[in-house]
């Protein structure tokens, strides 16, 4: 028959041992998220996109829309595909000339302008370098993404 | 009409439900891992559609992985509500909140492999999915980098989870009931010859990205929840509400009028999530 001194000691050390391995496993969640939440900030990217644009004036490509004004080809802009609702890739409907969203329908501007649908901001807009040769003529575009 | 009520009580009951969703999920696993010879995370579309398109009886591998999970899921869906209505099993509550997890787990594994594809549908799944888990205050960030994490990291860590991470949880989850019951090979025979003549006849959705796409449905399990983002925010509608839901299975009281208020709830939010999905259907029938 065990005495219930010794009886009393296993249980203390069991408990302890439980709490101790219990505290391990929380003081590992620190150093897991911040394993796991670390970035690798990604370098800029140069998107070019040779001239000339294609006579509606908008060029898609997987993460952004260059758009191009009709009449003067040097001023030109980008627009990102991501929707600002939940991350989806837009698309631009040239007959209603609007970026809509396929997921929820979310709704903006060529400019990237809100109008309608559940994304409550503005979609992000690159800068674009326009480039020229020396006769003035639009030969390129290069897009910072 | 009660005696015909009580005829398809019984037959519901003598169906070997969780057998046959168990086989069902050896043929997933099975195909799964033929398939993950020719994947490649680093170019998921890519690969997918070489797999459809152009690797030898690679429709038949996809078709058969597609056909086997969803018919896993399914089956599993209606052995838990077979097991629940019957409840002559009285599990212990940590019993069934650690067998029950098989449900959001086998759902979670469902969705991964949609995202897994990275065509149109999967890729706007995998975003979804990381803005949800990212409007969860406070941990939104560190779940995202540790689920999802799409937009930095493509589908590597939803690669790694749907190969590993949930696999070793929904082992876990399933282990005891593993352990206790099992399922032969000979009484799923008709089960085991649809699946592979489903898999031999039957195509698997693939939906390349293309310019002026209207709509984009995701799975057929995730249409309410595409719906319901639609209404709310994205936390009430993506995290809090299917938590909720998820919630009342797995802490289902084993006895007692708790149990019965918990059921009601329970078929009432699966009852307003089909309408959901079915008017999602219906809207993209009105879009398209």
């Amino acid at each position: 028959m065990r005495c219930p001194a010794s009886s009393d000691r296993r249980r203390i050390l069991t408990d302890i041992l439980h709490w101790a391995a219990a505290l391990s496993g929380i003081a590992l969640i620190h150093p897991l998220l911040k394993f796991t939440g670390h970035t690798r900030k990604s370098e800029p990217r140069y998107v070019k996109i040779a001239a000339p644009l294609p006579r509606s004036g908008v060029h898609a490509e997987r993460d952004f829309f260059l758009f191009a004004e009709r009449t003067d080809r040097s001023k030109a802009w980008a627009v990102s595909r991501t929707c600002t609702h939940l991350g989806c890739r837009v698309n631009f409907l040239e007959d209603k000339q609007l970026i809509e969203c396929p997921c929820h329908q979310s709704r903006f501007t060529p400019q990237g302008e809100r109008l309608a649908g559940p994304a409550q901001r503005n979609l992000p807009v690159f800068p674009v370098e326009v480039q020229k040769d020396e006769n003035g003529s639009v030969t390129g575009y290069v897009v910072t993404v | 009409m009660r005696e015909r009520f009580l005829a398809v009580k019984n037959w519901l009951l003598s169906v070997r439900w969780g057998g046959h969703a168990l086989i069902s999920l050896y043929i997933s696993l099975f195909s799964g891992l033929v398939l993950g010879l020719q994947y490649n995370p680093a170019e998921p579309f890519y690969s997918t559609a070489t797999i459809q398109l152009t690797a030898p009886f690679g429709f038949f591998w996809r078709s058969l992985h597609y056909y086997s999970s969803q018919v896993f899921f399914l089956l599993l869906l209606v052995h838990f509500a077979v097991v629940i209505w019957e409840n002559s099993t009285q599990f212990s509550q940590t019993a069934w909140l650690r067998l029950s997890a098989i449900a959001p787990v086998s759902l979670l594994l469902l969705f991964t492999g949609y995202i897994l594809r990275d065509d149109a549908t999967g890729a706007a799944a995998g975003a979804i999915a990381e803005n949800i888990v990212l409007s969860i205050p406070l941990l939104g960030r560190p779940l995202n980098k540790l689920l999802f994490d799409v937009s930095a990291a493509g589908v590597q860590k939803v690669y790694l989870h749907h190969l590993a991470g949930l696999m070793l949880l929904g082992g876990f989850c399933l282990w005891p009931h593993l352990k206790r019951y099992s399922a032969l090979w000979r009484n799923h025979v008709l089960l085991v010859l649809l699946l592979l003549g489903a898999a031999a006849v039957l195509s698997t959705p693939l939906e390349p990205e293309r310019f002026g796409l209207l709509h984009i449905g995701g799975p057929w399990f995730f249409v309410g929840l595409q719906e319901l983002l639609r209404l709310l925010p994205a936390f009430w509608a993506g995290a809090a509400v299917p938590a909720v839901l998820t919630s009342l299975l797995l802490l289902l009281p084993a006895a007692g009028r708790t149990r019965q208020v918990t059921l009601a709830l329970l078929t009432a939010g699966l009852a307003v999530y089909v309408i959901l999905s079915l008017v999602g259907w219906a809207s993209a029938l009105y879009i398209i």
